[in-house]
């Protein structure tokens, strides 16, 4: 038996759309894709899953509160998770999205209960800029 | 090989670069494939399959890219799969999508082939992480000095290749290397990597992805490129025995590839060739493994200016991998460039009349191979 | 207005559990008491060092009843200097040989071995070498597999082997 870690550095570039999100994020502000129908992406995609065409070039802001659509508990969290006590990965449909996003909520959340985002008071522009939701 | 034609109606490629930081992975298979359907005067809706090709994933680190880019790819409700044979992945990838097409499953494919290397470490990557890794130089650095100990080729010949190489990406838009004024001298000063492999003697790490659309017959374009056979062989690799100088593999790869295209004197019947050459002794060591010289004579091309692009057999017109190496790019866009040859569409680097292109690709350690042959003709 | 954000970055690191397999763990202790040990095939008589538990050119098993002992000892018959790549980790610092060598009584190479006590200008392909073991099997410091266990290979003063001996075993 043998024991080992196996560790990988990248630096990822991000393009325009992500870019945007992440930059939006680092700024304490949620900003959402639009597609050449009108849905709303959060996060945002860069192209339209539908049908392959890319989005619109101008990023829109959406509010930082919405409801969960889905949920799914975790009582006794991993290593790597973004939360050490009990919390519930939940896909958070915000106010003025068509899509969701998935991240952790604070304690246990179910589908229906609105959340907000908890900020972080130190942001780098990543997607952990979001600490969790908290139910509102 | 089987009943449906296979016509190549589109290429695409990205501008090469050390570093795409503008884009997102996703943007750089679009700017590929983009082109490519431009190409083709088709749009994402008109695409049956997709298949994409890449190297390992710990070059950058995304687990199964595919998920992710089926978005990406307008793949909703479409086939999207994912081929990797190693470096030669390129290669394989569009010999997956000719059989979709020719097999009569499919009858317009997309197919992308690409690596972010600037994400990760490809050294890394290789190596399964921190320090110990040689690099694919390290790995193959011994096999070249067997080719030149046993040939007896002049110092100078790998020198030569990484010259004529550089010279050629001068005359493509896309390639990632543009280096002036390089000379023989020059590349000989530069210092050893891997020896008897020099810096200049060696690829790059690029950004890029290459696109390709391909339609049976019903769907082609004129001034398609056809394609008139293609081939894949893998070996062991390593077993007593086996030689990394001139592998089997490659010999029956290209041996079967000749004979589907009806060639039986490759130097004489093929018109340009693009071979997968990531250290400079490789374009040598491959004409021999090809058939397009004798063993031992690989070199004497070189030397006598025969693989220049103003040559009787002019490989790697395009700057080849020795000036853009997107890993799992690299194969597809040997393949690619021969079809633009044969479709007369290469710009400053097109050979006048270009009738019978080969492309080339090789992968693992040394024990991948895929090729096709494409013709201005039907077959 | 702070700049836009362009790039992340992110660490992947990946834990691992892997069971050793009993080839490996037999090659292991055998490469402990200072043996280099490997499977000769029953079908085709090629010798495997270090073995691999099957010949795949005949598709067959073997096992510790077709284990024999090769000599650490053999010949050189490619190599590379390498120049380290300075990338985050890289922990070589100075020029190094790595060598392809060809034990004696076994067909095939063993790769990337280090040669050293010669200048690299001299390494030469069909030098003779001998191992330079590592460690001490009886207090349990030598490492694990062969290139834990040998530190090294240097030069044997033997006389060099002629082409022909080596030049079919690039690999
Ligand atoms: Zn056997």
């Amino acid at each position: 038996m043998s024991e080992f870690t196996l560790e990988f550095p990248y630096r990822r570039s991000l393009g325009p759309v992500v870019g945007g999100f992440f930059t939006g994020l680092r700024d304490g502000k949620v900003l959402a894709s639009r597609t050449k129908d009108g849905r709303v992406l959060c996060p945002p995609l860069e192209y339209d899953p539908e049908t392959g065409v890319a989005v619109e070039p101008d990023l829109i802001e959406i509010s930082g509160e919405g409801v969960v659509e889905l949920a799914t508990y975790v009582e006794q969290p991993m290593r790597k998770h973004p939360l050490s006590e009990p919390f519930t990965w939940a896909l958070v449909k915000l106010d003025g999205a068509d899509t969701a996003l998935l991240h952790a909520a604070r304690g246990c959340v179910a589908k229906g209960d609105r959340v907000k985002i908890s900020w972080r008071s130190e942001r780098t522009g990543n997607i952990t800029d979001i600490e969790c939701f908290d139910r509102v | 090989m089987s009943s449906e034609r296979v016509a190549v109606v589109g290429c695409g490629q990205t501008h090469h670069r050390k570093v795409r930081d503008d884009l997102s992975m996703a943007g750089l298979l679009r700017e590929a494939a983009e082109r490519a359907l431009a190409d083709a005067q088709m749009d994402w809706k008109d695409v049956d399959a997709v298949v994409i090709g890449k190297a390992p994933d710990p070059f950058e680190g995304i687990m199964m890219p595919e998920i992710y880019l089926a978005d990406a790819l307008g793949c909703a409700g479409k086939p999207i799969m994912r081929v990797h044979t190693a470096g030669s992945v390129g290669g394989s990838t569009a010999v997956v999508a000719t059989h979709l097409v020719s097999s009569g499953v499919r009858e317009r494919v997309l197919t992308i082939g690409f690596e972010k290397q600037s994400e990760g470490d490809t050294t890394w990557g290789l190596g399964g992480g921190r320090s110990g890794s040689v690099g694919a130089g390290g790995y193959f650095a011994p096999h070249m000095r067997a080719y030149i100990d046993r040939s007896g080729a002049p110092d100078y010949i790998g020198p030569a290749v990484a010259v004529k190489d550089r010279r050629n990406a001068l005359k493509n838009p896309y390639a990632h290397l543009k280096l002036e004024n390089l000379t023989i001298e020059t590349v000989m000063e530069s210092p050893y990597v891997w020896e008897p492999v020099r810096r200049l003697e060696s690829c790059p790490t690029s950004d890029g992805a290459a696109a390709m659309v391909l339609t049976n017959e019903k769907g082609a374009t004129e001034g398609a490129a056809w394609v008139h056979g293609t081939a894949i062989r893998s070996e062991l690799g390593q077993f007593p025995g086996r030689d990394p100088v001139n592998p089997r593999g490659g010999r029956d790869c290209a041996a079967d590839v000749y004979s589907q295209a009806g060639i039986t004197d490759p130097f004489n019947e093929v018109d340009v060739a693009e071979i997968y050459v990531p250290f400079s002794w490789y374009e040598p060591m491959w004409l021999e493994n090809l058939g397009f010289a004798a063993e031992g004579d690989g070199w004497k091309l070189v030397e006598k200016g025969v693989t220049d692009i103003t040559g009787e057999l002019p490989i790697n017109v395009s700057g080849g991998v020795l000036s853009s190496n997107p890993i799992g790019a690299s194969g597809m866009l040997r393949f690619l460039e021969v079809a633009l040859q044969v479709r007369g569409l290469a710009g400053e680097h097109q050979i006048d009349g270009a009738r019978t292109g080969v492309g080339h690709a090789y992968g693992g350690a040394s024990q991948f191979f895929a090729m096709w042959v494409v013709r201005n003709e039907k077959p | 207005m702070s700049e836009p954000v362009r790039f992340v970055s992110q660490k992947v690191d990946l834990d691992y559990k892997v069971v050793t397999s009993p080839v490996a763990r037999r090659f292991d202790e055998q490469m402990r008491a200072g043996r280099i040990t490997g499977h000769k095939c029953p079908e085709c008589g090629l010798v495997y060092v270090p073995p691999k538990g099957f010949c795949p050119i005949d598709c067959v098993i073997t096992d510790e009843s077709n284990e024999v002992e090769v000599r650490d000892a053999g010949t050189l018959t490619s190599f590379t200097v390498i120049t380290p790549i300075q990338y985050q980790g890289q922990e070589e610092k100075e020029e190094y040989v790595l060598a392809n060598i060809l034990l004696d009584g076994a067909s095939g190479t063993i790769g990337q071995q280090r040669v050293e006590g010669i200048p690299h200008s001299e390494v030469r392909m069909g030098m003779r070498v001998k191992a330079v073991w590592g460690g001490d099997p009886n207090e349990g410091s030598r490492g694990w597999g062969l290139t834990g266990a040998i530190k090294h290979w240097e030069p044997s003063g033997e006389p060099d082997e002629p082409k022909e001996k080596y030049q079919e075993h690039v690999l």
